[in-house]
């Protein structure tokens, strides 16, 4: 099985309103997915495209009201591994600010383990990996609300990881962050994708973070709209302008010369590439 | 229309915790003139200043050293001229929809020029006339704040603050956490208030692209000192140094670094799509007729 999360035919809408309304449209429409493990893969899409009620279904933080999801093969609709799937499949949030509990920051990093039973030097042994790994080891004996949101949003991190989970839903974890924060989060999300093989989902609305994505997947009203490398699905600029999202400015760039009669291709998508295309045409 | 400008910041310094071993120097000697009408964006890494100096500005906080004038008034003189200060600079938080309370949207948008005392004629004016501005449907006035979407929340957020129709309008982060359409979306209708009121806008952005689309001045603030002040062309044109400080230059910027790099002659300071389109059309070099 190299299938970390499966989901089939999977759909799901929020309560009926007060008013009776009973038109209101699935968030979720037979969405089948699935992804692949070791691999990192980006979700795109506008606010309320279903993105993140998707990232939800993932640790069973939310149940399929049609289809199936599963985590490494369980069926999140199965009470019974509930604990296992959270531990294996773990969620970092927007806020930094709501995911952590404790006064002090390896307490913190450690309050997941100790929920689950962990015996004390493997806790220890977790925590100051997590930390490292994070580049936050020599604070952890700060306490969190005096630390900037970056950091902060790199101890909430830690704390995931300390539950040694096999994947992790990342939603939208920059939103709030500076672009410093924000460079930090993505070289840890590189790290474990290539050095410690975790599955990586993130919810971004981010276009130069999804672009050093495996995969990008883009939602809209609930339906997966576009599914590919990051090559393949961001040279379709104006599909995605349509959306209500947008292309790296890279991307950008090479569509407006394009547009103007200059022949490129579309898909030199970091600074990098798109110099070196330019620099052979122009130069 | 008057010379003075709409604000003053003179020798501002902030110090927080003064005397105590958490003593922390936030702002260090700050000179600034705002003049009516400008939209300016404010730049600098966290901890650069940014939100101490706009809490400044209508006398949230007070300064520990320097003065702040409104209109040549300054606005920690008295009781009264606090108040003013309150009504005349109006401050937009990070994710505003948080601090929506009231049971109707309506209601939540009337409480600021509720308490400015205006008759309930007028409040109804200004509360129609934002919700226009932020692009809120006369129809969800009535309906509770608490049922619209995360980006309908955040423009109810900001047409509470326009309409006590400040002639400063300071907005911290307007567009965090928005999807693409949604940051073009808050920012025209925010460019459409100040085109239509000609009142100054202040936005606090870790944005250096969006800030130079909109503004015609960008203040960076470095180390609770103003780093520059200047054009978008002025201050990218200073590229070493932005990285320096840590900032995300534009990424048209890098590229134009690169491409000169590579030896091609472009011209001009380089940080939109089009510039750069329009400084590689102009050396022509590559263009193929079809």
């Amino acid at each position: 099985m190299d299938i970390a999360i499966k989901t089939e035919n999977l759909t799901y809408f929020y309560n009926v309103d007060e008013t009776g309304d009973q038109d209101i449209p699935d968030v979720l429409d037979n969405v089948s997915l699935e992804i692949k493990k070791g691999t990192f893969v980006a979700i795109l899409g506008h606010n309320g495209s279903g993105k993140s009620t998707l990232a939800k279904h993932m640790n069973a933080l939310l149940l399929p009201k049609g289809g199936t999801v599963t985590a490494f093969g369980m069926d999140t609709k199965d009470e019974s591994l509930l604990l296992e799937i959270r531990r294996r499949v773990g969620m970092v949030f927007q806020n930094p600010d709501n995911q952590i509990v404790s006064n002090v920051v390896e307490e913190d990093v450690a309050f997941a383990p100790e929920n689950l039973g962990v015996a004390s030097p493997e806790i220890r042994r977790r925590v100051d990996d997590a930390l490292k790994t994070v580049g936050m080891y020599e604070f952890r004996n700060h306490a969190p609300h005096l630390l900037s949101g970056g950091q902060k949003q790199r101890v909430a991190i830690a704390g995931v990881l300390a539950m040694d989970p096999e994947c992790i839903v990342f939603d939208e974890p920059t939103a709030m962050l500076d672009p410093s924060g924000r460079r930090d989060v993505m070289e840890i999300i590189h790290k474990l994708r290539y050095e410690r093989g975790t599955t990586v989902v993130l919810i971004t609305h981010h276009m130069e973070e999804a672009a050093l994505a495996d995969r990008v997947i883009v939602m809209s009203d609930g339906h997966v709209v576009m599914d590919g490398k990051p090559k393949e699905v961001f040279v379709r600029v104006e599909e995605l302008d349509e959306l209500g999202l947008t292309v790296p400015e890279t991307t950008r760039l090479l569509f407006e010369l394009k547009n103007a009669g200059v022949d490129l291709p579309l898909d030199a998508l970091s600074i990098d590439e798109c110099a070196k295309v330019l620099a052979d045409k122009f130069g | 229309m008057s010379k003075t400008p709409i604000l003053k910041i003179e020798n501002l310094t902030h110090v927080y915790s003064k005397g105590t071993p958490f003593e922390l120097s936030a702002l260090n000697g700050i000179n600034l003139e705002i003049g009516r009408g400008e939209v300016i964006g404010i730049i600098g890494h966290t901890g650069s200043g940014k939100s101490t100096l706009i809490q400044h500005l209508n006398a949230l906080i007070k300064p520990t050293e320097g003065r702040i004038y409104l209109d040549g008034k300054d606005i920690n003189e008295s009781k009264q001229s606090v108040k003013e200060a309150r009504s005349r600079v109006g401050l937009v938080f990070q994710y505003p929809e948080y601090q929506l309370f009231e049971e109707t949207v309506y209601k939540d948008i009337a409480f600021g020029p509720k308490n400015m005392r205006l008759t309930p004629d007028e409040i109804d004016v200004r509360v129609r006339a934002s919700a226009q501005f932020v692009g809120i449907d006369e129809e969800l006035l009535e309906r509770s704040p608490f049922d619209l979407s995360g980006g309908q929340k955040r423009r109810i957020a900001i047409a509470g603050v326009i309409a006590m129709l400040p002639e400063v309008l300071v907005l911290d982060e307007p567009m965090a956490g928005l999807d693409p359409a949604g940051r073009r979306e808050i920012m025209e209708n925010l460019m459409g208030y100040h085109r239509e009121t000609g009142n100054a806008m202040l936005i606090v952005t870790h944005s250096m692209e969006e800030a130079a689309r909109y503004a015609q001045r960008m203040i960076v603030l470095e180390h609770g000192r103003v780093a520059m002040d200047g054009t978008p062309d002025q201050v990218f044109s200073r590229e070493k140094e932005l990285k320096e400080m840590g900032l995300a230059v534009p990424e048209m910027t890098e590229l134009a670094e690169k491409l000169r790099g590579c030896g091609l002659p472009l011209e001009g300071t380089i940080y939109t799509v089009e510039q750069m389109r329009d400084a590689l059309l102009r050396l022509g070099g590559g263009r193929q007729d079809a």
